[in-house]
């Protein structure tokens, strides 16, 4: 045969790049439950219409508390609204005997990263959606996928394992921080962001 | 169609070149990166919400107001909050980790029992119920008549309620002694209350007023009374014309900032109190209202005029214009003579502690503003107590039973006064700490008390504070079930030992009765710890105001006293002769040295300090591990020593292998010698042993230890 | 998006060393501060961290004329040729421009320690071991500041946890430069004889700059034309003279 030679190296890199492209995401993360469902757009939604920062509070020096404590949910969630078993269950497991819920963070940072939500947010008027995308319209919560060998969220690389954002929001790597300083003329040294 | 080696080859050869445009050799560098720079063994840092709250550190007597920032509820960095009122709130290297005190890996998890008294004995677990039966047993026996001693307790931090909870107790026991750590920073206010004819209140120094100080070795700037203070005051030279006077042997960091230093040869310090006194009544520089109250104040005059400058700065060491400046400055404005050293060092000879306190009476400082003024004890506990004696000043071999209290932190001792003061066949120790401390070695039973931060614990007035004070040290973190609070374990022991003691429920709540007498006493001022202005304690509804105000870090501080009290005083009742003639015997033979041991406050020992005190104490010099001696470069020189080399250091006590380091600031001729924590993760057996230098010292007939002839030589 | 306009700092610091009496709290405040472990049982002088070592400095007289002065000795934030900058192979330290900080960011770094030969002040420690906190301590730890793994170089960086605290606030409160009370390294805080002073070097009416160009404030060696931004001041004129040729006991 006149091509064999070239088949089976075609044969090789085809093989290889399905492995790449669709096998090896599926091993290099595990995806792990989140404790509890979430429903984002039942709160940010026409009947509630609440906005992130009334949940994702900052703290009296600025810092961004993230992830709302369960007393926040209990201010309206003290007893059940409604009737499905996921409020039965933040009722009974977490805000009646004052648990927190052990939510995973999929915007998590290494320590050594610092990034000031109030620089952003507050002063610099960036809308959330910029880096966590339409995530507030939610009605479930994404799949929460662990990298197997440095233990951050996929969020954090992006969604899609090129690397390169399939959405404007997809990623919060490094680059990702420094090209946006840089295209806005932020010159910084590398305590500014790290800790 | 056959498949030959050569296919696979390609098949290979294709998949690598195929891997190279698949995310898989670029992902794993990338994650694998990431994971190098965030090992999973490395600590994670707490996140969580941040608030403050205030408290008071513990750790010694100063008691200082701080502010604790604390995520999770968890305290994770402190500071503290200068108070002009309360005169108080600089913290020191050990205060700025006593969060880290909780997670000390010298935790005492349980009660332990010493199988015997022996070197082989060993220290095992026991359960609490069997603890207090066997010591109810013990403290009835010692309290027999034929045991020879009696029941002690010594309490390392007196002021509190609990402390007067222990006098309670004691006072059901025939002959029961109150007893007090030998701590030098109060010796020359409690000299004055010895030397008193007639009923003498409790004494404070009024640094704030007081135009010279002259301080007979007391480290004013390096761990001594209030830090606050003693910095504002004394820390910059030329500040506000108050004059710092210090007479110490070697140049020691407060020498160094003092106006003028007095390189005195060791224990010629009574000689120079005499040679000071000399110029004053030749000069006729002395209190005429002085002259009054001391009421043997002839035999005084004519004892001083025997010591005149020239032979006693001779003598001491020192120029002899400088003393008689010295004795001058001190007569000319309100003053305050002060003797001291640091915790290790122990109290000064009794001789130049009365001479010390003389000095003062006969320059009118005693009930003067700027001098030694009087206070008032906490409300609830005014009027004739219960007597306090310092651990050192008690008959030997009369304590069958000691019960100690408190970890050392402000004052230590050797064991060797303690083995002295206990009666013949060892007695029986109790050891009341959160941690293995460097007392531990001589207990018999060790019971878990709860570390700071885990419990409310009183701060009362630290010694020699113009008034008396209170606050809290507030309990961020949960207690630990194995550790028992003092309190309650005093009354299962009262219960076991069939003493009478009033139930007044949990340590908390005694402290709470003392709110409400405070409260109800309508005395004093309430301090806010944020620096706002006081409120008289007489505007609180009652007791729970004030507790809530003081839980919050508040600080209650009493009135100043009725100054109009006129006290006398015996200067020379209890000093004889022979006492005066010894006062200048530390002249030392040819080829040895004076040993003295040193020390940093709060810092006796590894038990009492966090493990990041390794900063001051291993990775730098700044600071001195136990079993490190300081000689001057010629001393040194003089033995065929350098830096960094051991050596060998033995007194007619005992031998220690000790590091030697040239310093010299150090006196040629004494050998300081650092009783101080051991490197971190020494074994417990050797940190308990790390009063190793205070083994060599030889103690007194006063029981004080600070000179002790030594030699030295390099193994 | 609003283009931040920051007022551009040179961050420094002058002790007085007159004041210092060398007790060692700047240095504990900051290990609490940067979460700096322990030491191991082996650590000694030379193996141990120390972001700010004090250190004594003798006159060197016989006794009784014999003076000391302690020197607290921070990273010294050298502006110009920064050693530790010229050559790090991985560009783990740099001068942030907005700050005149030499950051160092330990995660970078690959151990080489050519950083700390070339530091003329000896400012600079190397990780001998993994951080490690006795049980349960590490919940004490700060925040802010990440520990950092063994093997790598670490060295003072003025706080910079306090510095985003700082930052954050400001911008919290819709502030685009931090309020000077707001950033105070633990170091100046602890200070219980006040005798360091922190501030903007570029803010000729701060204290740190007024005092920095006082005739008893130097730099300790000068001559290497690092242009330090840590001050001392004394008056005594032997700890001046000693400026460029010092030896710390």
């Amino acid at each position: 045969m006149k091509h064999r030679g070239i088949i089976f190296l075609l044969a090789g890199v085809l093989a290889a790049l399905a492995i790449g492209w669709f096998v090896f995401p599926l091993a290099l993360y595990r995806t792990e439950p989140q404790p509890i469902g979430f429903n984002h757009a039942v709160h940010t939604g026409e009947q509630n219409s609440m906005t992130c920062d009334m949940c994702h509070e900052f703290a009296e020096d600025g810092r961004f508390k993230g992830i709302p404590v369960v007393a926040k949910c209990a201010e309206c969630h003290s007893t059940a609204i409604g009737t499905t078993d996921v409020e039965k269950r933040l009722v009974e497991e977490y805000i009646t005997p004052g648990k927190e819920i052990p939510w995973m963070v999929y915007s998590r940072q290494p320590d050594n990263a610092y990034f000031s939500h109030a620089t952003h947010v507050t002063r610099g008027k960036m809308p959330c959606e910029e880096c966590h995308g339409p995530h507030g319209s939610s009605t479930t919560l994404p799949s929460f996928q662990v990298n197997r060998i440095s233990g951050y969220s996929r969020d954090v690389w992006g969604r899609d394992i090129s690397g390169i954002p399939s959405e404007p929001w997809q990623g919060m790597k490094m680059d990702r921080c420094v090209n946006c300083h840089a295209d806005r003329n932020k010159v910084d040294g590398c305590v500014a962001c790290h800790k | 169609m056959k498949l030959t080696r050569r296919d696979v080859l390609r098949f290979a050869g294709g998949g690598l070149i195929g891997t190279l445009f698949t995310p898989i050799p670029w992902k794993l560098l990338d994650d694998t990166a990431i994971w190098t720079q965030n090992w999973a063994w490395l600590p994670k840092l707490p996140r969580g919400p941040i608030s403050t709250r205030f408290s008071h550190c513990t750790l010694c007597p100063a008691g200082c107001t701080l502010r604790a920032r604390c995520c999770n509820g968890v305290p994770v960095g402190l500071t503290g909050v200068p108070n002009l009122a309360t005169k108080n709130g600089v913290l020191c290297a050990a205060g700025f980790a006593s969060h880290h005190m909780p997670y000390h890996p010298l935790r005492l998890n349980g009660p332990r029992a010493y199988t015997g008294k022996d070197d082989g004995s060993m220290l095992i677990p026991v359960t609490m119920d069997a603890t207090v039966e066997a010591l109810g047993r013990k403290l009835r026996a010692a309290a027999s008549a034929t045991s020879g001693g009696s029941v002690a307790i010594l309490d390392q931090r007196p002021g509190r309620a609990l402390s007067r909870a222990y006098q309670e107790f004691l006072s059901g026991f025939q002959g029961g002694q109150y007893l007090v750590s030998p701590s030098s920073e109060d010796g020359t206010l409690r000299a004055l209350r010895n030397l008193s004819a007639t009923q003498c209140p409790p004494l404070g120094y009024d640094f704030e007023n007081a135009r010279t100080v002259l301080s007979f070795g007391a480290p004013l700037l390096d761990g001594w009374g209030v830090p606050e203070q003693m910095y504002r005051l004394f820390s910059d030279r030329s500040a506000s014309g108050r004059k710092l006077i210090q007479i110490e042997s070697s140049k020691s960091r407060t020498a160094r900032a003092a106006a003028s230093w007095l390189p005195v040869a060791p224990g010629t310090e009574a000689v120079l109190a005499l040679g000071l006194a000399n110029v004053i009544v030749r000069e006729g520089l002395y209190s005429k209202d002085a002259e009054r109250r001391i009421k043997d104040f002839p035999r005084y005059r004519d004892l001083v005029l025997r010591y005149h400058p020239h032979p006693v700065a001779a003598l001491a060491g020192v120029d002899p214009d400088v003393l008689v400046d010295t004795a001058r400055a001190i007569a000319s404005s309100p003053s305050i003579v002060v003797s001291g050293a640091d915790p290790a060092a122990g109290p000064a000879d009794q001789t130049t502690e009365i001479l010390v306190a003389g000095l003062n009476l006969l320059v009118g400082n005693v009930g003067r503003k700027g001098g030694i003024v009087y206070r008032r004890d906490v409300p609830g506990t005014d009027g004739p107590g219960y007597a306090e004696t310092a651990l050192h000043q008690v008959p030997d071999h009369s304590i069958a039973a000691l019960i100690m209290d408190g970890m050392e932190s402000g004052a230590t001792f050797p064991h060797s006064l303690l083995k002295r003061k206990l009666v013949e066949d060892g007695g029986t120790v109790v050891l009341l700490s959160p941690y293995l401390s460097g007392h531990s070695a001589v207990a018999d039973y060790l019971v878990p008390t709860a570390s700071p931060w885990e419990t409310w614990e009183e701060v009362p007035a630290p010694p020699g504070a113009t008034s008396a004070s209170f606050s809290l040290a507030v309990p961020l973190l949960p207690g630990r079930e194995y550790s028992v609070d003092a309190y309650t374990f005093l009354k299962s022991l009262s219960k076991a030992s069939g003493v009478n003691l009033e139930d007044h429920g949990s340590g908390e709540s005694l402290l709470r009765r003392r709110a409400e007498m405070i409260a109800a006493s309508k005395r004093g001022m309430v301090y806010a710890a944020d620096g706002s202005e006081g409120k008289p304690a007489s505007s609180f509804a009652n007791g729970e105001a004030i507790w809530q105000s003081c839980a919050d870090g508040g600080t209650w501080v009493d009135d100043a006293a009725d100054a109009s009290s006129k006290p006398e005083f015996n200067i020379l009742g209890q000093l004889t002769d022979a006492d005066l003639a010894r006062s200048a015997r530390m002249q030392q033979a040819a080829g040895s040295l004076t040993l003295v041991p040193f020390s940093t406050r709060a810092a006796l020992s590894g038990a009492t300090i966090s493990p990041v005190m390794s900063k001051v104490f291993q990775e730098s010099d700044l600071r001195m591990n136990g079993g490190t001696v300081l000689l001057n470069p010629k001393t040194a020189l003089l033995f065929g020593l350098k830096n960094e080399d051991r050596a060998s250091v033995r007194t007619k006590n005992g031998l220690l292998i000790a590091r030697v380091l040239c310093d010299p600031t150090v006196k040629p001729g004494l050998l300081h010698a650092a009783v101080g924590p051991l490197p971190n993760g020494t074994p417990v057996a050797d940190e308990e042993q790390s009063a190793g230098v205070l083994s060599l010292c030889t103690i007194q007939d006063d029981g004080s230890w600070r000179f002790t002839e030594a030699t030295i030589e390099k193994v | 998006m609003e283009q931040a306009t920051e007022k551009k700092s040179r961050f420094g610091m002058l002790i007085d060393l007159d004041r210092c009496t060398g007790c060692g709290a700047c240095m504990i405040s900051c290990a609490v501060e940067n979460n700096i472990a322990p030491a191991e049982q082996k650590a000694t002088t030379r193996t141990g961290v120390t972001w700010i070592r004090v250190s004594a400095m003798s006159n060197g007289a016989e006794f009784p004329a014999t003076d000391t002065v302690y020197v607290p000795m921070p990273c010294q934030q050298c502006e110009k040729d920064t050693p530790c900058v010229a050559v790090c192979p991985q560009n783990a330290v740099d001068v942030d421009p907005q700050t005149g900080i030499v950051g160092q960011v330990p995660q970078r770094c690959l151990g080489c320690r050519y950083c700390m030969t070339a530091c003329p002040y000896h400012a600079r420690y190397f990780d001998w071991w993994d951080p490690r906190w006795p049980e349960g301590m590490e919940q004490t730890l700060n925040p802010d500041v990440a520990p950092r793994m063994r093997g790598v170089a670490e060295k003072c960086n003025f706080c910079h946890g306090r510095l985003h605290a700082a930052r954050t606030k400001a911008a919290a409160e819709g502030r685009t430069d931090i309020a000077p009370a707001d950033y105070v390294p633990a170091c100046v805080e602890a200070c219980p004889a006040h005798a360091i002073v922190f501030g903007d070097l570029n803010d000729a009416e701060s204290e740190v700059a007024r005092g920095a160009a006082h005739p008893h404030s130097f730099r300790f060696l000068v001559k290497l034309g690092t242009e330090s931004k840590v001050y001392y001041r004394s008056e005594r004129a032997w700890v001046r003279d000693n400026a460029d040729a010092f030896r710390l006991a």
